[in-house]
């Protein structure tokens, strides 16, 4: 690993964050396909610049075996992708595939749906904690949000899940309390939030419902692409 | 292996059920020092565990994340326990809790191993609260590790936009209950120890 390199961050099983230690404070966790330039080794420790992201700039180390087993030189970043969500229909589409069913959740506890417009999709910055196990009954990748916006302050995401606080959420499964399916396992607090705060999980539901998509799908669309140094795409809300 | 060795390996190792702390990820490459630390949080009390887990944190390095994310998750479990809002005679604890080495511009984002997630209550199974009856209410400690800094306030709605909660005057971890509205959020700033030099501990009403 000759210095000023430009290595990647490669694909750490089983979520894709790679653990590194910067110059001070506590560990931090970078995202798959990160863009890092080689420093230095010194004491069996790789350091590297972090080239894009929210944590831009900062010097990062890794140990020298394991940024052997998880840094790359073999990525090439896309450009940016385009995503579409319809607010009324509760679709997204991305890179001209789709529609597949996603909602903004609103209307309870002062949340409001994603405002309609065009916004930047900020490379994924930090593994999320709000999420459940039993989401990777469907994807491997639901710790990777993507920031609506890049102003780090912001609290929008276009995410996985069944349930949006003001976000742009792709369903995993479709809840219909009308129906006698009950909620999958570990999302036994869906019918008290329909009985409660039903937009806050997408009802009422569009009369044509569009079809469930991994989010994996999405993820492996996006995180690879880059628009500017910030972000992986755009995210127009119509 | 023998039929009898292998029915034994599988009773032993492969068919016992995955302890809880293991089912978050279940495909993480632990390190095997975790998985014996993990074994015995259980079995530790609050403060004791925090202790077992920082010095774990910062003796051992694992690259692959998903041992540090369920680090974090261990200890924001045992730091709630921790830290209370005291109204009357009731001791309610700490409903989040993230740790960060600092704190991200006015909003006072906490993002460490994990993102800070105070906007997004319900998508980790948190219920609001019902609004203290009392006038005042306190936040209390009941670990020396850590020294409250700050009481802040804010709306779900202003903070999923990235508004500055407001600063709320307090003594002795005492603030009035008049700031809580429904869907508003009580956030305590403590100052701990480096390397995690912030904790942020949230109650939603």
């Amino acid at each position: 690993m000759p210095d000023g390199t430009i290595y990647y961050v490669g694909q750490v099983p089983p979520e894709n964050w790679l653990l590194v230690k910067p110059a001070s404070g506590a560990n931090i966790s970078v995202p798959y396909g990160l863009k890092l330039k080689s420093i230095e080794l010194r004491n069996g420790r790789r350091y590297f610049e972090i080239l894009e992201g929210v944590h831009i700039g900062k010097v990062v180390s890794i140990t020298a075996s394991g940024a052997q087993s998880y840094l790359t030189t073999e990525l090439r970043h896309q450009p940016g992708g385009p995503v579409v969500f319809d607010l009324a229909k509760q679709t997204i589409l991305f890179g001209g595939q789709g529609p597949y069913n996603a909602f903004s959740g609103g209307g309870s506890m002062g949340f409001t749906p994603v405002s309609r417009g065009q916004f930047k999709l900020a490379i994924p910055a930090f593994p999320t904690a709000q999420t459940r196990p039993q989401y990777s009954t469907w994807t491997r990748y639901h710790r990777s949000w993507f920031r609506i916006g890049i102003d780090v302050s912001g609290s929008r995401f276009l995410h996985p899940g069944a349930i949006s606080e003001g976000c742009v959420t792709v369903r995993q499964f479709i809840y219909d309390p009308g129906s006698s399916t009950p909620p999958p396992q570990g999302f036994g607090d869906l019918p008290d939030l329909a009985a409660n705060h039903p937009g806050l999980i997408g009802l009422p539901l569009p009369a044509t419902r569009a079809a469930t998509i991994s989010w994996d799908r999405i993820y492996d669309y996006l995180i690879l692409r880059r628009l500017d140094e910030q972000s992986v795409g755009t995210l127009t809300v119509i | 292996m023998t039929r009898a060795r292998a029915a034994l390996f599988c009773l032993v190792v492969a068919c016992l059920p995955a302890p809880a702390w293991a089912q978050a990820a279940p495909e993480c490459p632990y390190l095997p020092a975790f998985e014996a630390l993990a074994r015995q949080i259980p079995s530790l009390a609050p403060d004791a565990a925090l202790t077992a887990l920082e010095r774990y944190s910062l003796s051992n390095e694992n690259p692959v994340a998903c041992e540090s994310i369920e680090i974090a998750s261990l200890m924001s479990d045992q730091e709630r326990r921790l830290v209370f809002l005291k109204s009357g005679g009731a001791l309610v604890p700490a409903q989040a809790s993230y740790r960060c080495s600092r704190l991200t511009g006015a909003t006072l984002g906490c993002n460490g191993a994990v993102a800070d997630g105070t906007s997004m209550p319900l998508s980790a199974g948190i219920k609001p609260l019902d609004r203290p009856v009392r006038p005042r209410v306190a936040i209390v400690s009941e670990t020396g590790r850590l020294t409250l800094r700050g009481a802040f306030t804010i709306s779900l709605s202003r903070l999923v936009d990235g508004h500055p909660p407001t600063k709320l005057p307090h003594r002795g971890g005492e603030v009035a209950t008049r700031s809580f509205s429904a869907g508003s959020v009580l956030i305590a700033i403590f100052k701990g120890a480096d390397p995690w030099r912030y904790r942020k501990l949230v109650w939603y009403f």
